[in-house]
């Protein structure tokens, strides 16, 4: 096991890294992907390179290399610990990028701090407090948990799994058939190109659901509201009134993907983009 | 990437680059990649001619290993590399740079997606919205007074209708006044048919 204090700016060359583990409080994160074309090596011995650097730091951070797990964290700041972060008053933020082998996993925590997580094609899981979190080119499953931060994907192609408080989600150039999201107050935006047999599931308290997918999608579709409205741009949807209950279903298409839509006092609004491909 | 290595900053870096461990030509090549992210490939023909004169100034030695040419650094290399510290402490600077800023700007260009994404659904959402909203109304509307609408839509054609006319040719005076009594003869009738209440 190898381990670096880091209390100035500073950068650091690595090797052999497989899997990223970075927890940071403030100030902000970049993950960048390298084509795995550039990891001399692959992934044999010598792969695995990683270029970590720090350019701000306050309240020392703690690098380690054990197996080929390379973890960035603040001092003292756990996976379960990033709540009670919250509510103490410790000084810790700082600005991290690294670069790894776009088939590394990641996972990232922070409180505050801005995070961005690019051409990554292995897992990548991120839990935020109020940070916001910028995904790009990730081709992987994703889960995310936020209490107040956005989530904002662009051109997914994995599962994606958001969790959140009153964070708002959305994703633009979506080619993802597996979409999960539970929001309280946080608005659901999706463009999505949903391929054969997807299944796209957004609940909310308040927050509003917009899907917006192609003309030729196949869904089988389903959606609930009960103070909100609902509404489609898709023929073939019949909607049904009863007291403190909307409720819509219908086929698009081939009907065999699946779509919810479910809110309280929400509005469901499915759009339809002309062409089959995202714009 | 081009300002990155100006002024002889390459070969430093080549220098660099084999105190790290000795490689071949197509290693380094790989190395310098791997720091850019993919992002700056240079050509064999630009790193070899600078690894064969760092060999003729001595900064470096090659021997062939496996059939491929391997770079090692040589004491005075070293030195070299020493005493220009501050000048590779910049370099890898702006390299990072290179990813910070490569990260600032997928942020920045994915957020101008974002809002970009959200007018334009927001924008459809109303117009689909709208249309619903209009269906609905009719809708109502005709399940509250079967055939209204139609009533509706006749008198609404026959203003249009009159308007054209009016507007196309000139009707004379005579003309006018019989149109006016036609007008006044329909409404009573409709009043007469409402049970004579005026709704108006």
């Amino acid at each position: 096991m190898a381990q670096w204090r880091i209390d100035q700016p500073q950068s650091l060359d690595l090797t052999g890294v497989r899997r990223l583990d970075v927890r940071v409080v403030a100030g902000s994160v970049d993950v960048v992907g390298r084509p795995d074309a550039a990891d001399p090596g692959g992934s044999g011995a010598g792969g695995g390179a990683a270029h970590l650097e720090v350019s701000r730091v306050e309240g020392p951070l703690i690098v380690t290399l054990e197996g080929d797990t390379l973890t960035i964290a603040h001092e003292r700041l756990s996976w379960g610990g990033l709540l009670d972060w919250v509510s103490t008053n410790r000084k810790a933020s700082a600005d991290v990028s690294i670069s790894v082998p776009a088939s590394c996993p990641v996972e990232l925590g922070v409180v505050s701090a801005h995070a961005v997580v690019s051409s990554i094609a292995a897992a990548v899981k991120v839990k935020s407090v109020s940070g916001s979190v910028t995904l790009d080119g990730v081709r992987s499953d994703i889960s995310a948990q936020t209490v107040s931060g956005d989530l904002e994907a662009r051109g997914l192609s994995g599962s994606l799994h958001f969790t959140t408080v009153s964070g708002d989600l959305t994703v633009v150039d979506g080619t993802s058939g597996r979409v999960r999201a539970e929001t309280v107050s946080g608005q659901v935006t999706l463009d999505l190109d949903v391929p054969a047999d997807s299944s796209i599931d957004v609940s909310s308290v308040s927050g509003d659901l917009t899907v917006r997918l192609p003309g030729t999608a196949g869904l089988t579709v389903t959606a609930k509201t009960m103070s909100g409205g609902l509404d489609s741009a898709f023929e073939g949807l019949t909607t049904e009134r009863k007291p403190g209950r909307i409720s819509m279903q219908g086929q698009v298409g081939s009907g065999d993907g699946q779509l919810r839509a479910k809110t309280v006092s929400g509005d469901v609004t499915l759009l339809r983009r002309a062409g089959g491909a995202p714009a | 990437m081009s300002p990155v290595f100006g002024h002889g900053r390459l070969r430093l870096y080549l220098l660099k680059l084999l105190d790290e461990s000795p490689r071949h030509g197509y290693d380094v090549i790989r190395a310098l990649e791997d720091r850019f992210l993919g992002l700056y490939a240079p050509s064999a023909g630009t790193v070899y001619p600078r690894l064969s004169r760092l060999e003729a100034e001595g900064l470096v030695t090659s021997a062939d290993e496996e059939g491929r040419k391997v770079y090692r650094i040589t004491e005075a290399g070293r030195a070299e590399l020493a005493a220009r510290q501050d000048e590779l402490a910049d370099i890898e600077t702006d390299i990072t740079g290179s990813v910070r800023d490569l990260a600032s700007e997928i942020r920045s260009d994915v957020r101008g997606s974002v809002d970009d994404l959200r007018a334009e659904l927001k924008s459809a959402a109303r117009d689909v919205r709208r249309e619903s909203r209009h269906q609905a109304r009719t809708q109502r509307r005709e399940a509250n007074a079967p055939g209204r609408s139609d009533v509706e839509r006749l008198a609404e054609r026959l203003h249009d209708e009159l308007r054209e006319v009016l507007r196309r040719t000139k009707p004379s005076d005579a003309e006018v006044a019989a149109l006016k009594k036609v007008m006044e003869n329909a409404m009573d009738e409709v009043r007469r048919v409402l049970g004579g209440q005026d709704r108006r």
